[in-house]
């Protein structure tokens, strides 16, 4: 029903650049996504690859010597670029929240939980102690932090890896945001609570449709909590589209070497395929495809220029020279 | 948290044992004879002699030292040679001035550095910046005795406005007597605090918690007080206590300049007049001073960084 309407968030050729040493180097080439209304996408990529910095770059919080050179972040139908400092930061928060990847040092250290919870919503309207008490509370046990009454005057140094990280989500859901971004939120947990968080993560998007947008180099961590993906690499979209045609026929020799590094139980015993190579450093991207290095099918066509994105059947698109089709999907089985 | 408090201070006796011994050491190898001071350069041996002896300064030095340290632990800090009083009585006429003026400049100097150091973290590496860290060096390489005299001479002199020294009798004349040597105490301090203030804090701007707490869409004021400003208040703390301790000292230099009638200025006659007692008992209360804002530092400390508690 909302497919009319503007999207709640677009993203178009975005371009970012590292101010180096030795001058400017591409972190971000070009990408482009849409997010609709209730959509869970998620952005699956090595480190280096510019998931985070396109992240950061929504909520206009690159770092210094971080500079987006070109490309439109519209969220709303509203770019950003048009908007004051002001009106941007009334949309962090309460339009988009952010939760960060590492939850033991993205809260204060010297602020108890419980107001670090409500401080988005207190910036916006004014509250009593009692009201942000009740409301930080209700927001801890939604997400199922045992004890909340206990927990709000807690210092975060008192609390767990896992349970901060359920602080953190608090706080990116206390202004009910319709698009929450994600910054690899699991990676620095052990799995089982890497477990629950995603679950409680995918719980919360379908009880209250929020918008997910998820970077993650973990794939099966995509798959769980995203209805589609992106996959990225050396700062370019190299893959996207529904999270389970993605798996089952992966159009880009890249994904098909994640598939293949990536352990999976239905497929028993098997020796995991690493991907030859390792990923490029900043600045030394090939002027072709960043991946045809390391790529097994590479040809002479793939280092001659930029590879243009082609959009395929099914919601599915692709930036490869030659993409693989049904035919050579099975080599995957073979190996 | 009392009971480290307590701890600290049962602490404090053995280097306060420390301390007199030292500066009654170091008062008795000073040249000069208390008794000649007093009586004055024609004064006859056998008078000189006669004082000696009724100051009980003719005894062994341990001995002197011995008798000293039963008088303090009964509280009893000596008679002044020079005034006949009891030093106790001195030191109590002259603490609350000195106080007043720590209490003062330091106050000025922390709302001043932090102030400035506000502004230079958020605006790092351009002119603003530059113009803060630079200006108050210019204050550290002034010696305070002479940044005082030019005070005066500007405010007391020049425009009038403010008193030349002195400490007035009233609370609004102390209150404007200390004015002048508050600031000339507080450039001397604020330089320190200003730059290890603006690397702290440029230091937790950078951090992730002040990432988030700019993602959930707080005011930059409020990103930068309540969350950058508190956590880089820790170091800037400490080394406030340290400077406040080094203030100690160099009070004895500005009530000297301002003829503040404090303990700075009633150990300087001290020592000029020899006059023991009253140096050792000075000595004392400053070390005794010290050591407290060490102690009330540290507690800061704690109470700021809730996870040293």
């Amino acid at each position: 029903m909302t497919t009319h309407k503007a999207p709640l968030l677009e993203i178009d050729a975005l371009t970012i650049d590292v101010m180096t040493a030795h001058g400017p180097r591409r972190a971000v080439d070009g990408v482009s996504l849409v997010l609709h209304g209730g959509d869970t996408l998620g952005i699956v990529g090595e480190s280096g690859s510019g998931k985070s910095l396109t992240l950061r770059a929504i909520m206009g919080l690159l770092p210094k010597g971080v500079i987006q050179t070109s490309g439109r972040i519209v969220l709303r139908g509203v770019d950003v670029a048009t908007m004051t400092r002001r009106q941007r930061r009334a949309v962090c928060g309460k339009d988009i929240a952010m939760v960060f990847q590492d939850p033991m040092s993205s809260l204060n250290p010297v602020m108890r939980v419980g107001p670090q919870i409500v401080d988005g919503l207190t910036a916006r309207r004014h509250l009593s102690y009692r009201d942000r008490r009740t409301r930080a509370i209700e927001l801890m046990s939604r997400m199922g932090i045992p004890d909340p009454d206990r927990r709000f005057h807690a210092f975060p140094h008192q609390l767990s890896g896992g349970i901060r990280q359920r602080v953190m989500i608090a706080s990116a859901m206390a202004c009910e945001a319709a698009l929450m971004l994600c910054d690899e939120p699991t990676t620095a947990l052990d799995v089982t609570i890497q477990d629950q968080i995603l679950r409680l993560l995918a719980e919360l998007c379908e009880q209250s449709g929020t918008s997910l947008l998820y970077v993650t180099h973990d794939l099966a961590v995509a798959s769980q909590v995203c209805a589609s993906i992106n996959v990225m690499y050396g700062g370019q979209l190299m893959e996207s589209g529904p999270v389970a045609d993605v798996f089952r026929s992966p159009l880009h020799p890249y994904t098909l070497g994640l598939l293949g590094a990536m352990p999976r139980v239905e497929h028993g015993k098997r020796r995991l395929v690493p991907i030859g190579g390792a990923a490029p450093a900043l600045g030394e991207l090939p002027a072709g495809c960043p991946f045809a290095p390391r790529c097994i099918l590479a040809e002479e066509a793939c280092e001659r220029g930029r590879i243009d994105w082609r959009d395929m059947t099914d919601g599915r698109g692709v930036r490869c020279v030659r993409p693989l089709t049904d035919a050579i999907a099975p080599v995957e089985d073979q190996r | 948290m009392v009971r480290y408090i307590g701890r600290r201070l049962i602490a404090l006796l053995p280097i306060l044992f420390g301390i007199t011994l030292v500066v009654f050491m170091l008062v008795h190898i000073t040249p000069g004879d208390p008794a000649r001071t007093y009586l004055g350069i024609h004064a006859t041996d056998e008078s000189l002699k006669a004082l000696r002896h009724a100051w009980g300064l003719d005894q062994p030095i341990p001995l002197q030292y011995l008798i000293y340290l039963s008088g303090l632990v009964r509280g009893d800090l000596g008679q002044s040679l020079y005034y006949g009083t009891s030093v106790r009585s001195l030191i109590a006429g002259s603490l609350v001035p000195t106080l007043f003026l720590l209490l003062l400049s330091s106050l000025l100097a922390a709302f001043v550095s932090v102030i400035l150091a506000l502004i230079a973290a958020t605006k790092p590496e351009t002119l603003v910046d530059h113009t803060i860290r630079a200006i108050p060096t210019v204050g550290l390489a002034m010696p305070t005795f002479w940044v005082g005299t030019i005070l005066i001479l500007i405010f007391g002199v020049h425009f009038g406005i403010l008193p030349v020294g002195g400490y007035g009798t009233d609370i609004k004349s102390h209150l404007e007597s200390l004015i002048l040597p508050s600031v000339a105490i507080a450039v001397a301090i604020v330089p320190v605090l200003v730059r290890s203030l603006r690397a702290a804090l440029l230091e937790a701007l950078n951090m992730d918690y002040v990432a988030f707490a700019r993602a959930k869409g707080l005011r930059p004021s409020s990103v930068l007080i309540r969350y950058a400003l508190r956590n880089a208040s820790i170091p800037a703390v400490n080394i406030l206590g340290v400077t406040i301790g080094f203030l100690v000292g160099q009070t004895l230099v500005i009530e000297n300049v301002f003829a503040l009638p404090g303990l700075g200025r009633l150990m300087i006659q001290a020592i000029f007049k020899r006059d023991f007692p009253v140096v050792q008992g000075i000595a004392l209360v400053f070390a005794i001073l010290t050591m407290i804002v060490f102690l009330l530092t540290d507690v800061a400390c704690d109470l700021l960084d809730t996870r040293a508690a």
